[in-house]
């Protein structure tokens, strides 16, 4: 059913002849290797696969050794973890703007609307989500390989090797969690990299600009284009672990 | 490797499970270790393995508390044994990987106690999805590679079948004579008691 008379400011267009355009669009940017596109796509990429990256380097064995410690206090540890574990991102990206800007702790670095930056505020947001995901896996399941390990003469590095071995597809798994929550946020990267054209734009952001500007097909190609990636890495780690299995 | 315990108080939750004054495991010896379900075999074992830690009292081996080398010298087979998700060739390998064992050797050792336990067969197998008696026997040649002086086996021959189970016991006694350590067995069968240990031990 076509909504006339609804709109009375610009011509009627359906929702769905906007969708599709967009789609049709997408499809034309990704072929035309749109350089300003790939740009995007790839920038996204690296700065959340680094902060998942530099994240996880100290999430997993800090989380191996969270789960297999016996501490008082044990339980408000992981209450705390499970409790920031779904910080929104502007939040972490106030938080990182405040310490980078010029008056603040680290302002002397001059990172802030920089890709470093971003890499950063990201790093902060997937930490306590990768830490409290592996900290949970280790908590049920870690002691019996732990203990194993320790009777068949394991020194306590030989135990984390041996543990992230024996969970790594829960850890391939936590690596894509931890991935997919940081390219899909906007908050964090919109504040610290300030969504600069040419150094700090990225997909979720550009989607956002071309959102408040109206060019929905653009915005839609993108979105297309995120959603794809998500779909690739999903299936591509499914895979693997499949294999692993 | 000999094993004293004295005074050995142990609680889970306030409850007491373990309460010996002294007990004495002789270098060289086979004993076999007796008791009702839920007497706390399983979890003297684990005590001085090494594993269970929370426990009031004193174990010395060969007249020391537990040191690193000790731990190096000590093999257990647990009642539930956890195998790595691997093929049963790289669980057995393990205790010798880590122990830095060159890869020739390495490969001897376990052919070896793949033919002795008649496991060759399903040596590429992965470990997670084998039965239950043949987890046990991987699980056991995995401690007999690290060559202990002192084995801890929790019911390792429970679960598999009588004749076998003789197999493994001559396995066993072969093992003990070449290397002349103190083997602590759990079981549930008298018979089997009388058969492979020099002597026993009841626990309340
Ligand atoms: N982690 C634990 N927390 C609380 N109680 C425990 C724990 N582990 C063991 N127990 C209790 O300690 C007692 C001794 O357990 P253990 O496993 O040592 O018995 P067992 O002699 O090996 O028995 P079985 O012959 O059935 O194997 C049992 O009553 C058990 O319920
Ligand atoms: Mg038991």
């Amino acid at each position: 059913m076509r909504m006339e008379g609804h709109s009375l400011t610009q011509q009627p267009r359906p929702m769905m002849n906007e969708l599709t355009s967009g789609l049709i669009k997408a499809l034309k940017l990704i072929i035309s290797l749109d350089p300003e596109l790939y740009q995007i796509i790839i920038r996204s990429l690296f700065v959340s696969l680094s902060a998942v990256i530099i994240s996880a380097l100290f999430c997993f064995p800090f989380g191996i050794w969270l789960g297999l410690k016996k501490f008082k206090g044990k339980q408000f540890v992981s209450r705390l973890l499970y409790a920031s574990m779904s910080t929104p991102s502007v939040v972490i990206g106030l938080v990182i703007l405040l310490i980078l800007s010029r008056k603040g702790p680290l302002g002397f670095l001059g990172l802030l609307y920089t890709p470093a930056a971003m890499v950063i505020a990201q790093t902060v947001l997937v930490t306590p989500l990768l830490l409290g995901l592996t900290y949970n896996t280790i908590k049920q399941r870690g002691h019996q390989v732990q203990n194993e390990g320790l009777l068949l003469g394991a020194d306590s590095f030989q135990v984390i090797i041996l543990i992230i071995r024996e969970f790594k597809i829960d850890f391939l798994v936590h690596l894509m969690t931890g991935f997919s929550r940081a390219i899909s946020e906007v908050g964090a990267v919109m504040i610290v990299g300030g969504n600069i054209k040419g150094t700090t734009r990225v997909m979720t952001t550009s989607i956002a600009l071309m959102n408040s500007m109206g060019e929905y097909d653009r915005a839609i190609a993108l979105g297309a284009v995120l959603l794809l990636i998500s779909l690739l890495v999903n299936s591509i780690v499914y895979r693997e672990a499949e294999t692993w299995k | 490797m000999e094993v004293r315990i004295q005074k050995l108080l142990k609680k889970y939750n306030q409850k007491t499970i373990l309460d010996i004054l002294d007990m004495h495991f002789k270098e060289g010896t086979i004993i076999g270790l007796l008791g009702d379900n839920g007497a706390g075999k399983s979890t003297l074992l684990k005590i001085i393995s090494g594993i269970e830690k929370d426990y009031e009292g004193q174990i010395l081996y060969n007249g020391y508390p537990l040191k690193d080398c000790h731990k190096q010298r000590i093999g257990m087979v647990s009642q539930k044994p956890y195998l790595f998700k691997r093929s049963v060739f790289e669980n057995i390998e393990y205790p010798l990987k880590i122990r830095k064992i060159e890869k020739k050797k390495r490969k001897e050792i376990v052919d070896g106690y793949l033919r002795e336990m008649n496991l060759e067969a399903i040596k590429g197998q992965r470990a997670d999805t084998l039965s239950g008696g043949e987890a046990q026997k991987v699980a056991l040649a995995r401690a007999l590679a690290a060559a202990p002086k002192l084995l801890l086996l929790d019911e390792t021959t429970a679960n598999i079948h009588e004749e076998a189970a003789c197999a493994i016991e001559t396995q066993l006694k072969s093992y003990h004579e070449q290397m002349g350590c103190t083997i602590i067995f759990v079981t549930h069968n008298l018979t089997q008691a009388e058969r492979f240990c020099d002597e026993c031990v009841w626990i309340k």
